[in-house]
Order: C-alpha cells, then sequence, then structure tokens
C-alpha cells in the first residue's frame, strides 16, 4: 500500500513538473530623454552645433552673418531672444562704440525678416519643433552696424558679443 | 520600526521623483564674438564745395583780386597734424620775388611761421573730425612796404613788392601736409 502511495506521489511531482511553463519573459522598459542643444553651426556641418563663434568683417554695410541651430527630439514650444551689445573698441584707454543698426533673421525656408529690439534684447524666433525626432532647426542671423556712427567713428578694431538664450513652454 | 521604514520610503519616494521632475536641460547661452575694424582715413584737400576736396587749385590775378581759398580735412585718426607752408611769389623765368606781407586764417592773423611751417590743426582727441578753414593771403602791394617785416618775419627788400617788382608772372604755392597716427 504504501509502495502504491509512492508511485501516485512520484507521478503527481512528475506531471506538475510537465505542466512547469517552458519559457520566460523579461521586459526592458526605458525612456528616450529630452534633449535640446543649441548653438552656431559652422563651414555648411549640420552636425555639429558649437558653443562660441567668432565672426570678422562685421562692418561690411551688409552686415555679418552666421548660423545658429537647435538641436533637439522635443516638441516644446520655444523662443529663441539674443542679447547684442554695441562694437567696443579694443582701446581702454580710448573707448568708443559703434551701435547695432539692425539683426535681421531668415529661417530654412529663406523667409527673412527684421528683429525687432525690445529693451535689451531682440525676440529671435518663436517656433515649435515638428519634424519629429531628433532635429535640427537653424536660421541665419544677420547684425549690421550703424554704418553713420562706423562712418564717424575712430579708427581701431572693434568687437561685440551675441548671446543667444532659448525659452521654452511659452 | 514600521514607522521609520514608513517615513524612509516616504523621503525616498520624493527624492526620485525629484530627480524626473526636473525640467528640459539646456546647454547655457551660446556666444558669437562679431569683430570689425575701421581703418584709418585722412581726406583733405582745397574745397570749391561743401565736401568736394580738390588736390590742386590756381587762383589768378592774385595781385589784384582777393586770395581767398577754402582749406578742409576729414579723419578718423586719433592724433594729426596739419601744416602749411608758403613760398614768395616767384617771378616765372626770372628771380623776380613778390614778399606776401599777411596770412589769416578764418579772419585771424597767422603770426610768424615757425621754420616756415604754420601748425593749422593739430589734434589728439579720440574721435572723427571734419573742419576747414578759409585762408587769405596778402601779397605785398604798396611800395611804402618796403622795409617791413613780411609774414614770415622777415623784411620786405626794395623790390619785393608789386609795386616796385621787375614785370613778369609771379606765382606763389601754398602746400598743405597731413600726418597722423
Amino acid at each position: 500500500m504504501k509502495r502504491y502511495l509512492l508511485i501516485t506521489l512520484l507521478l503527481v511531482a512528475i506531471l506538475t513538473l510537465g505542466a512547469a511553463p517552458n519559457q520566460v519573459t523579461i521586459k526592458l522598459t526605458t525612456s528616450v530623454p529630452e534633449v535640446l542643444v543649441h548653438g552656431f553651426l559652422k563651414d555648411g556641418d549640420t552636425t555639429t552645433i558649437y558653443a562660441e563663434e567668432d565672426k570678422d568683417n562685421a562692418f561690411d554695410p551688409d552686415g555679418v552673418e552666421f548660423t545658429y541651430a537647435v538641436k533637439t527630439n522635443t516638441s516644446i514650444r520655444m523662443t529663441v531672444y539674443a542679447t547684442v551689445t554695441p562694437f567696443y573698441r579694443q582701446d581702454p584707454e580710448n573707448p568708443a562704440e559703434v551701435n547695432i543698426a539692425q539683426v535681421r533673421v531668415k529661417d530654412e525656408g529663406g523667409d527673412e525678416s527684421t528683429v525687432e529690439n525690445t529693451g535689451d534684447e531682440y525676440e529671435l524666433v518663436t517656433f515649435t519643433p515638428n519634424k519629429g525626432g531628433m532635429a535640427v532647426y537653424a536660421y541665419t542671423l544677420t547684425v549690421i552696424a550703424n554704418a553713420d556712427e562706423v562712418a564717424n567713428a575712430p579708427a581701431g578694431d572693434y568687437k561685440s558679443t551675441v548671446s543667444i538664450g532659448i525659452t521654452t513652454g511659452n | 520600526m514600521n514607522k521609520r521604514f514608513i517615513a524612509f520610503i516616504l523621503v525616498l519616494l520624493i527624492a526620485v521623483g525629484g530627480v524626473f521632475a526636473e525640467g528640459l536641460n539646456i546647454n547655457g547661452q551660446p556666444k558669437v564674438t562679431i569683430s570689425g575694424t575701421i581703418g584709418p582715413f585722412f581726406v583733405h584737400g582745397l574745397l570749391d564745395g561743401e565736401d568736394n576736396y580738390s588736390g590742386t587749385q590756381s587762383i589768378p590775378n592774385a595781385f589784384t583780386s582777393p586770395n581767398v581759398f577754402k582749406y578742409g580735412f576729414e579723419t578718423n585718426e586719433a592724433s594729426y597734424e596739419i601744416t602749411m607752408t608758403v613760398t614768395d611769389f616767384l617771378q616765372d623765368g626770372g628771380d623776380g620775388v613778390v614778399k606776401i606781407k599777411s596770412i589769416t586764417a578764418n579772419g585771424i592773423d597767422l603770426g610768424t611761421p615757425i621754420e616756415g611751417v604754420y601748425v593749422l590743426f593739430s589734434n589728439d582727441e579720440n574721435s572723427f573730425t571734419k573742419s576747414s578753414t578759409t585762408i587769405t593771403i596778402v601779397p605785398a602791394i604798396a611800395a611804402n612796404l618796403v622795409g617791413e617785416k613780411d609774414h614770415a618775419g622777415v623784411n620786405i627788400g626794395d623790390n619785393e613788392t608789386y609795386a616796385t617788382a621787375g614785370n613778369g608772372d609771379y606765382e606763389a604755392t601754398i602746400t598743405f601736409i597731413a600726418s597722423g597716427s
């Protein structure tokens, strides 16, 4: 009798093992972080965004051009603004300055407009990224010095700094 | 013990929640430095209009009509000096001389030049400058000027006035030299 009971227990154990699942599943979950990098494109390269840029010949009557770009995978509405200092003569003992006459911005479609100066800032562009995924949104900025002041300024080397900020969600 | 554990879990959850609640990270404010150079320039000459600078000018009949002309310049150089030299009226093809009695700029006698040179303008200011002056040259016309001083402080000789000089064509040259830095 005990023998039958032992056999029965063995059969139950074997059947139980056979009913165990033959595959296991693991779920891997993660997230793609929001990325927003902005800066300048150089030499036609649209892959690298630089935090700094230097441009010469700023007193050309047509101004000086540089390419500003935002690289992002978000679709957050954002506003890009710039603060632009006057051109300061690089001679501390004999200071002089030339003011900015105009800041212009041109989008990738070629539409160009003059940017109004609001206080110390120029509100360059407001846009919502819509290309899907990671994409670069580039704008050509032009800074034009005041030609009359250039004509009447003392000779020398002058520099202006354009700092670009960005705010999101507005 | 259970209360401490619950408190620990709550603090942990808040901390983790804070990390995930952090806003979009933006890489600061990129900057572009734009540079320009204003080269020095110096324009000067004899003005026949407001802004027309001429390198040469001739005034005929210098002994019978006023010798008045306007000299001007504009520059963005920080320092400069403009000097003027004036010759006597020298006879063309001869050695006759007619002296110049006086020279004025904007009606003010220029006095005696230093080693023959008048300093008309000088400046150390750091700015664009545009200026002009009207020069009047007065020849020694009358004979009674013989023995008097000419504009340079030199005695006028017997044959060195219009009234006492030999006949012929005479010409005086006024030269302006500008130097800057």
